[in-house]
C-alpha cells in the first residue's frame, strides 16, 4: 500500500522516478531480512535528520525566491523529507515508536510525572500510518500542479486496493468505504487548495508581486488602515552622474468602475492573450542583445546620451517590471521573454528568481499607444456630478496650457490631507443614489491615500477632456548613501496618473498626491529592519552570484560532494550496524547442542503454537509460564519448572529420580495441552 | 543456630511490617546487605529511606546504627574519626568516627564535597579505614545505605564514578499505592511501628546468612551469562563509561543472596535478570547525546537483558 501510494505521489507530482525509488526503499523491508536494532536514540536522530532536512529545504526554497510557495512545495516534498523516519520504522526491529521521539515537551512531561510519582502512559504508534497519510496529502495537486483530474480516481483506486488486500470484499461495505474515501479526498483537496489560496492571496493581498496587468482592486472605499511591508522590493542604482527615476510604473489601467481599475482592450484591436506582445531583441554594437520598448526605436533606444540605471530584485514568472514611464530599452536581463502591452506595462519571464539588468530611460517617446477617446476619457456616470462640481470650481478650461491645468489640479489637491487610514463609507449595496467614495473624497472628506488622489485626478482630467490613465508602481524615495543606490520598499508602492500631452505627443507622469505623503512613507522601519534588509541583500546577491554558469558548476560540485559524502557516511554506518533479526533459535536445539537438555525442552514445540515467539533474552521457564492459562492444573507446570531449573542450573548432582519425574510431568502437560486444543471451539 | 532461610524470612517480614508496600525493594536491599554490598537509594523525600535503614538495624539484635547527614561543610574526619593529641599521656588518641558501625545511613550523600564522599571509598570497598597511616578494621556487618534526592540538584556534587562503583546496587522505593498509604496512616495512628519493632535475628545469624550466601551454588554457564550481560555494556555507542568486572562480581553475589531470600540453594537466570538493572545501571555513564535523547541507563540495561541470549 505504501509503495503504491509513493508511486501515486510520484505520478501526481511529476517525480515518477523518485516515487519509484522511494517505493522500492520502503517496500524492500518486505522482501529482505535486512534489519537494524534502532532504539529510541536512533528514532530521535532520524527525526532530527528530518527536521534539519526540512529546515534546509525551507531555506533553499526561500533563497530560490519562492517564499510564497513554501507551504505547497514543502508539502510536496514531505515523502522524501520524512523518509529517514519511515526507514527506521520499516527496517527497525521494534514495531512501534514512542510519541516522545517527536516532542521535547512530552519528554519533559514524562520526567515531571516521574518526579511526582505519577504514572505516565507513553503513546506508541506505527509511523507507517502517519507516513501514508503524508504521502497522500503530498500527492494533493496544489498551486501550479493544476491537473487534479487523476487525484480523486487515483485515491479511490488505492483505497479499493487496500480493501481488497485486507480481504474485505463485502460489496456494500466496499462501496460505502470508497464513497467515504472519495469524500475525504475531495474535501481534503478543497481545504488544502483554500488554505493555499488564503496563504498566497488572502494574507498577501495588495502585494505588488501579484499585480495583475488586467485589473487592479484599489483600497478605495475600504475601511481601515492600509498596511504595506517595509521589505525591500527593488534596488535601483543609477549610472555615475545619472539621475534616478522618480516613479517606476509596474502596470497601467484605463477604466475605473467602483474601486476597480481595469485594462479594457479596444474592440477593434486584434487581441492575442491580454494584449501583450513580445518585445523583440536587437543586437547592440557590442553584439549583446537589448530590448527596445518601441519597435521603431532601433539603435536610438540605447544611445549614449540617455540616462540608465540597474534594477535588481526578486520576481516571479509573468510579473510586471517596474520601469519609468519613458523607458527606452532594457538590457542584460536574464529572461526567457519580455512582453509589453498597449498601455506600456512590461512583464518579464525571468530565468532566475532574482533579476538584475539595465534600464535605459528618459526617452522622448513612450511605449504606450496614443489615447483612445472612448477609453481614456471614460468616466462612470456615478462620479460625474461630483467631478463637474469640482471642475466648475477649478475652471480648468480657462488655463491655456496642459502644464497650467495640471498645476491647478495639483494646487487643488495640495489642500487635501494624505492619510493611510480610510474613513470614507462606501455606498451600500443597491443604494445607487448615494455618492461614490471618490465623490465623497472630492467634495466632503478631502482626505485619503494615493489611490484616491490618482483616481480622482484621472477622472477629473478626463471629465475636462484630457485623456488619462491610471499607473501603479513605486515612488523612488529612499537613497542608501553607503551603497550609492536607491531602495524601493513595499511601502513605497504608489499610484499616480499618466496624462496625454497632445503637443509633445507623449504620455507624461502626473502625481497629484500632496508632497506630505513622502513624510509618511519614509518613516523608520521596524527595529530590526537593517538586519532584515541585510539578509535580503545577501540572499539576492548570492542568488545572482549562483546564477552565473561558472559559479553554478562550482556550487553544484560542492553540494553534490557534501551530499554524497553525507550519504556515504550514513550508508557506511548503517551497513556496519545492520543486524539480521535473530532467527528464532529453538531452546531445545540450543540445550541439546550444549548437552544439557531436559525433558521439559520437549514442551517447546507444543507451547510455540500457543505462545508468542521467545526472545533471545527471555528465560525458557519464564516463557513457558505463559502456558498457565491453557492448563487445567498449573501446579504440574510449576513443579516441572522447579525440577528443570534444578537440573539445568544447580551444579550439585541431581536426585536420581528427578529426570524421570520431569519426563512424566512433561508428558502430562503435553497431553493436557493437546486435549485443550481439541476441546477448543 | 537456625536455618539461614528462616532467618532471612524473619528479617524480611519484620522490616516489611514497618516499611509497608515495598516488599520487593526490602528484599533487594536485604539481599544486598547479605551479599556484603552497599546500597544507594535514590528517592524523593518522605518515601521511607531512613525508616528502612532504621528498621533493618532494629530487626538485628545487637547492631549499632549511625546516621550521618551529609552537608557541604562535612569533612572526611567527621566520618572516619580523628587522632587528638592528649597532653597528659603525651600521645595521640584516636576518636572513631561514625563509620565504625554496623549500619551506616549516609543521608543525602551528594550534598557533601567529593573529598568527603571519597572518604567512604576505602571503608566501603575494603571494610577498613586508614587514618594517619593507621589501619582500622571495620565490623564484619558493615553496611552502608546512602540516599540521594533525584529532584534537587542545586548545591550538590554528583557522586564520582569510582564511588558509584562501590555501591553494589542502586534502587528506589517510589511512592506506594493509595491503599498502602492509607494503611501506613492507620499503622502510625497511635505509635510508630518502628518503636514497637523487636529484634528478630541476631548479629550472628546475619553473619551466618552472609556466609551461607557465599555458598549458594552458581553454575559456570550462568557465570558466563553474567559476564556476557555486563560485557554487553561495553562498546555501545550510547554508553560513555561501561560496567566494570566489579559489576559482574556484585551481580553474582547479590544474585546468590537473592536466591537465599527466595528459598533456593542455587541461582537461576531469572534471579540474575531480576537484579541486573539495579546492579549495573548506576555504574553506566551515558553519552550526552543519548541522555538528551531521553535514554536512561536503566532502559539500556533492560534492552541488553532482552537482547543477550540467556541459557535455556
Amino acid at each position: 500500500m505504501l509503495g503504491s501510494a509513493l508511486l501515486f505521489w510520484g505520478g501526481m507530482t511529476g517525480h515518477g522516478w523518485l516515487g519509484l525509488v522511494l517505493a522500492m526503499i520502503v517496500e524492500a523491508a518486505q522482501w529482505t531480512r535486512l534489519r537494524w536494532d534502532f532504539n529510541e536514540a536512533a528514532w530521535i536522530r532520524a527525526w532530527h535528520l528530518c527536521v534539519i532536512s526540512s529546515v534546509l529545504a525551507i531555506v533553499f526554497i526561500w533563497i530560490d525566491g519562492n517564499s510564497f510557495m513554501t507551504v505547497p512545495l514543502l508539502l510536496g516534498w514531505l515523502p522524501l523529507l520524512l523518509l529517514p523516519m519511515q526507514f527506521v520504522q520499516a527496517f527497525g526491529l521494534r514495531p512501534l515508536m514512542s510519541v516522545r521521539t517527536f516532542s521535547f515537551f512530552t519528554k519533559k512531561q514524562r520526567e515531571l510525572n516521574h518526579r511526582h510519582g505519577l504514572d505516565h502512559a507513553t503513546i506508541h504508534f506505527n509511523f507507517g500510518y502517519a507516513y501514508l497519510l503524508t504521502v497522500l496529502v503530498a500527492a494533493t495537486p496544489l498551486g501550479e500542479r493544476e491537473d487534479s483530474r487523476l487525484f480523486l480516481p487515483g485515491l479511490v483506486m488505492l483505497t479499493l486496493w487496500t480493501l481488497l488486500g485486507a480481504g474485505r470484499c463485502r460489496r456494500t461495505h466496499t462501496v460505502l468505504l470508497l464513497l467515504v474515501a472519495g469524500g475525504i479526498a475531495a474535501l481534503g483537496q478543497i481545504t488544502l487548495a483554500k488554505a493555499y489560496n488564503w496563504l498566497n492571496f488572502g494574507v498577501l493581498e495588495g502585494n505588488q508581486d501579484f499585480l495583475s496587468p488586467n485589473h487592479y482592486r484599489t483600497a478605495i472605499g475600504r475601511f481601515g488602515e492600509i498596511k504595506q511591508s517595509a521589505r525591500i522590493v527593488w534596488r535601483v542604482r543609477p549610472a555615475p552622474h545619472n539621475p534616478p527615476p522618480t516613479h517606476l510604473r509596474s502596470t497601467c489601467y484605463n477604466r475605473y468602475r467602483a474601486s476597480l481599475w481595469s485594462n479594457v482592450i479596444p474592440a477593434d484591436l486584434p487581441v492575442a492573450e491580454n494584449d501583450f506582445k513580445p518585445i523583440l531583441p536587437l543586437k547592440a554594437p557590442d553584439a549583446t542583445d537589448f530590448y527596445p520598448l518601441r519597435p521603431d526605436a532601433g539603435q536610438q533606444a540605447i544611445r549614449a546620451a540617455l540616462p540608465r540605471f540597474t534594477l535588481r530584485g526578486a520576481t516571479s514568472a509573468n510579473s510586471p517590471l517596474p520601469l519609468p514611464g519613458n523607458a527606452a530599452s532594457l538590457r542584460d536581463f536574464d529572461a526567457d521573454a519580455l512582453e509589453c502591452n498597449s498601455l506600456g506595462t512590461v512583464r518579464i519571464f525571468p530565468r532566475q528568481p532574482v533579476i538584475n539588468g539595465t534600464v535605459i530611460w528618459n526617452d522622448d517617446a513612450t511605449p504606450e499607444t496614443p489615447p483612445r477617446p472612448e477609453l481614456d476619457l471614460d468616466v462612470d456616470d456615478s462620479e460625474r456630478a461630483a467631478l463637474r462640481h469640482v471642475l466648475t470650481e477649478l475652471r480648468l478650461a480657462d488655463q491655456p496650457t496642459l502644464a497650467a491645468r495640471l498645476e491647478v489640479v495639483r494646487r487643488f489637491f495640495a489642500g487635501f490631507q494624505y492619510t493611510r487610514y480610510n474613513t470614507i463609507q462606501p455606498p451600500g449595496i443597491g443604494k445607487t443614489n448615494q455618492p461614490s467614495a471618490i465623490s465623497i473624497f472630492l467634495t466632503t472628506s478631502r482626505r485619503g491615500h494615493c489611490e484616491y488622489f490618482a483616481t480622482a485626478a484621472c477622472l477629473l482630467l478626463r471629465e475636462a477632456g484630457i485623456p488619462t490613465r491610471y499607473a501603479v508602481g513605486y515612488a523612488v524615495l529612499e537613497h542608501d548613501a553607503k551603497r550609492d543606490e536607491w531602495v524601493v520598499r513595499g511601502h513605497h508602492g504608489h499610484a499616480w496618473t499618466r496624462v496625454w500631452d497632445r503637443d509633445a505627443n507623449l504620455w507624461i507622469d502626473f502625481d497629484p498626491t500632496p508632497a506630505a505623503w513622502l513624510g509618511v512613507e519614509t518613516r523608520a522601519g521596524q527595529p530590526l529592519q537593517w538586519l532584515i534588509d541585510g539578509v535580503q541583500r545577501i540572499r539576492e546577491d548570492f542568488t545572482l552570484w549562483r546564477n552565473h554558469p561558472r559559479h553554478r558548476v562550482i556550487l553544484s560540485t560542492l553540494l553534490l560532494a557534501a551530499g554524497g559524502a553525507g550519504l556515504v557516511f550514513l550508508s557506511r554506518r548503517l551497513w556496519r550496524s545492520k543486524r539480521s533479526p535473530a532467527p528464532a533459535v529453538s531452546a531445545r536445539r540450543l540445550a541439546t547442542a550444549a548437552g544439557c537438555g531436559t525433558p521439559l525442552h520437549q514442551l517447546e514445540h507444543p507451547a510455540s503454537k500457543l505462545l508468542p515467539p521467545r526472545l533471545p533474552g527471555q528465560p525458557f521457564c519464564a516463557w513457558l509460564s505463559g502456558l498457565r492459562p491453557h492448563l487445567p492444573d498449573p501446579g504440574a507446570l510449576d513443579e516441572a519448572i522447579r525440577l528443570h531449573q534444578r537440573l539445568r542450573f544447580d551444579p550439585a548432582p541431581p536426585a536420581a529420580s528427578a529426570t524421570g519425574r520431569l519426563a512424566d510431568l512433561t508428558k502430562l502437560i503435553k497431553a493436557a495441552l493437546s486435549a485443550g486444543r481439541r476441546d477448543a471451539p | 543456630m537456625t536455618d539461614p532461610t528462616t532467618a532471612a524470612a524473619r528479617m524480611e517480614s519484620a522490616v516489611c511490617s514497618v516499611v509497608r508496600g515495598h516488599t520487593d525493594v526490602v528484599r533487594r536491599v536485604l539481599a544486598c546487605m547479605v551479599s556484603g554490598g552497599h546500597v544507594l537509594l535514590e528517592d524523593f523525600p518522605g518515601t521511607g529511606k531512613t525508616t528502612l535503614a532504621k528498621a533493618i538495624a532494629k530487626a538485628i539484635a545487637g547492631t549499632v546504627f549511625k546516621r550521618v547527614q551529609f552537608t557541604p561543610d562535612l569533612l572526611p574526619s567527621d566520618i572516619l574519626g580523628i587522632s587528638v593529641f592528649d597532653p597528659r599521656t603525651q600521645e595521640f588518641r584516636f576518636h572513631a568516627g561514625p563509620v565504625f558501625t554496623d549500619i551506616l545511613l549516609a543521608d543525602e550523600i551528594n550534598r557533601a564535597s567529593p573529598r568527603t564522599q571519597s572518604a567512604l571509598l576505602e571503608a566501603m570497598g575494603e571494610r577498613q579505614a586508614t587514618i594517619d597511616g593507621q589501619r582500622h578494621a571495620l565490623d564484619g556487618l558493615f553496611f552502608v545505605i546512602a540516599t540521594q534526592n533525584p529532584v534537587e540538584f542545586r548545591g550538590t556534587y554528583p557522586l564520582p564514578e569510582a564511588q558509584m562503583d562501590r555501591f553494589a546496587m542502586q534502587c528506589s522505593l517510589g511512592y506506594v499505592s493509595a491503599a498502602e498509604e492509607s494503611a501506613i496512616l492507620a499503622a502510625q495512628a497511635d505509635v510508630h511501628p518502628l518503636d514497637t519493632l523487636e529484634a528478630v535475628v541476631t548479629r550472628e545469624e546475619v553473619l551466618a546468612l552472609m556466609a551461607a550466601a557465599k555458598h549458594v551454588r552458581f553454575s559456570p554457564e550462568l557465570r558466563d551469562y553474567v559476564v556476557a550481560l555486563v560485557g554487553a555494556t561495553r562498546g555501545r555507542p550510547e554508553i560513555q563509561l561501561s560496567a566494570s568486572p566489579r559489576a559482574s562480581l556484585a551481580l553474582m553475589k547479590v544474585s546468590q543472596a537473592m536466591a537465599l531470600f527466595e528459598g533456593g540453594d542455587f541461582v537461576s537466570p531469572e534471579i540474575i535478570q531480576k537484579m541486573a538493572v539495579d546492579v549495573i545501571a548506576h555504574r553506566l555513564v551515558l553519552e550526552p547525546e543519548a541522555r538528551f535523547g531521553g535514554l536512561s541507563a536503566r532502559q539500556i540495561v533492560m534492552d541488553l537483558i532482552a537482547q543477550t541470549p540467556v541459557p535455556v
